[in-house]
């Protein structure tokens, strides 16, 4: 089977500092692959540089086999803080990106009422952003990225500001869309437990320079409990290596 | 007692601004007695609705030049200031003769006005300009400035991907309620030029033309009626203006 993203030996350096050194990995058609790592690993800065919003010092990002150049909608990305137009309604929002293709317009209101919907938003589609709350927020994200139906999803710590319920439910509505979408997900955390609930294999990542120390496939069936005693043992193991990488940040 | 408080809510406003009237109409009649030095209130009312048809005229011919140089201003103030913000080298471009002609108090323009355009509404309404332009620009340069990188971003990810489109769809709407306070800033400025512009027979009517015109004639409850429209159309258009202000800062434009 062959790679849907393949990420080829990738590092970065801003000036002098060298913050991700030959990241490699690749993903498959449709996987969801979380990213964990202290802060300041580079987990944005890897996840930009696939978006094509900064480019690699070294290496190639290959989309389907092609190496990417700049932007697109090809894929998606969903951002650390909140990025929705605050002048644009929610509907506006989510047909942004259709109405810059010249969509014709029965066909974009077809399909941002099918991903409004999809995120549970129904109802809330004249309102604007400073007017819900910040789990709706990131699910107009969500639809927005959708809409133009982007072939991998890129989400760095979309729920990392969210009280633990929204969280566990947007956790969990993820989980659906990716089911009904078939998305390939790329999607970055510290939540060791959030990683383990929902990725098909969890990226650990080690700080100064940022690297891929391993990666770990989640063997457990879904739909998965969060509470599995199946996962403990990946934990326990992801646990260690970040607390090893916590260490060396202290002894610095 | 909510009912109450909100009939008595303009009571103590009303009143002042009656006391204001009252005493201004006793202290001309009574203490100074003289319409040269200060008019009644009386017969400034009367000059007010005396003149006919004449001062529909003054007002439109003064509103003309105010839009004259009101939308030069948005028009040239808007685009200078949009380079200037976007573009890194647009500010060092722009900034140095910016910094220059700024400080020159508008009026001070009117001389080469004249020279460069003639005596008529045109130059008026360059002298307006002047004063309009620069709260525009500055306030378009800001806008533009500090248009959030995350939303350009986003606009990127979803395929908005070339300079015109970035700036049509997330610069423009982003920076718009600056824009729109820069335009009430420059409405009174430029509705405060309008009198000084008016001051050289540019037009046969304009508020500032016959301010001027009545002072020569000494006919000073005339010139304070022409004061007080002055006054109230300055008020409406910040009203509006404000108005607009509020919902485009809520992104309802
Ligand atoms: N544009 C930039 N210029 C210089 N240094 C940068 C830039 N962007 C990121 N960095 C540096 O790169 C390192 C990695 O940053 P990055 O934001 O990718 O970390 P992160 O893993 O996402 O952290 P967090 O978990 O806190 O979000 C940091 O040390 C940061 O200071
Ligand atoms: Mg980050």
């Amino acid at each position: 089977m062959n790679a849907k993203l393949s990420i080829e030996g990738v590092s970065k350096r801003f000036k002098d500092k060298l913050v991700l050194e030959k990241i490699d990995i690749d993903i498959m058609d449709g996987e969801f692959v979380c990213v964990v790592g202290p802060s300041g690993c580079g987990k944005t800065t890897l996840l930009r540089i696939i978006a094509g919003l900064e480019e690699p010092s070294e290496g190639n990002i290959l989309l389907e086999g092609r190496e990417i150049n700049g932007p697109s909608p090809d894929r998606g990305m969903i951002f650390q803080e909140y990025s929705l137009f605050p002048w644009k309604t929610v509907r506006k929002n989510v047909s942004f990106g259709l109405e810059i293709d010249n969509m014709p317009r029965e066909e974009i209101n077809r399909t941002v009422e099918k991903y409004i919907k999809m995120v549970g938003l129904s109802g809330f589609e004249e309102h604007y952003p400073n007017e819900i709350s910040g789990g709706m927020k990131q699910r107009v994200a969500i639809a927005r990225a959708l809409a133009k139906d982007p072939f991998v999803f890129l989400m760095d710590e979309p729920f990392g500001s969210l009280d633990a319920q929204t969280r566990n439910m947007l956790q969990d509505e993820l989980l659906s869309i990716w089911e009904k979408t078939q998305k390939t997900i790329v999607f970055v955390t510290h939540s060791v437990d959030e990683a383990l609930y929902i990725s098909d294999r969890v990226a650990v990542m080690s700080a100064n320079p940022g690297r891929i120390t391993k990666i770990i496939d989640v063997n457990v069936e879904r739909p998965r409990e969060r509470t599995d005693l199946k996962i403990m043992r990946e934990r326990k193991e992801i646990l260690d290596l970040l607390e090893v990488e916590l260490k060396k940040l202290l002894i610095r | 007692m909510g009912h109450k408080f909100r009939e008595r809510k303009y009571v103590i406003e009303i009143s002042s601004l009656v006391t204001f009237l009252v005493a201004w109409e006793l202290v001309a009649r009574f203490l100074i007695k003289s319409e040269i030095k200060l008019p009644t209130l009386s017969s400034t009312i009367l000059a007010l609705f005396g003149g006919g048809y004449k001062l529909i005229f003054d007002i439109g011919i003064s509103m003309l030049h105010l839009s004259i140089g009101l939308s030069l201003a948005i028009l040239i103030g808007i685009l200078i200031g949009s380079l200037m913000g976007w573009f890194k080298i647009g500010s060092r471009i722009g900034d140095p003769i910016m910094e220059l002609l700024r400080p020159i108090p508008p009026l001070a323009w009117i001389p080469f006005a004249i020279i460069w355009i003639g005596l008529n509404h045109q130059s008026a309404g360059f002298i307006i300009f002047i004063g309009a332009f620069f709260p525009i620009l500055t306030n378009t340069y800001t806008g533009f400035k500090n248009v959030p990188p995350i939303l350009i971003e986003s606009a990127k990810v979803l395929g908005c991907n070339n300079g015109t489109k970035l700036i049509r769809h997330v610069a423009l709407p982003s920076s718009l309620p600056f824009i729109v306070a820069g335009i009430r800033i420059s409405v009174g400025v430029g509705w405060m030029c309008v009198v000084a512009a008016e001051m050289f027979g540019v037009s046969y009517y304009g508020l500032g033309t016959w301010l001027w015109q009545y002072y020569a004639l000494h006919q000073m409850n005339k010139v304070m009626a022409y004061m007080i429209v002055l006054g109230l159309i300055g008020l409406a258009m910040d009203r509006c203006l404000r108005f607009l202000e509020r919902r485009a800062s809520k992104g309802e434009m």
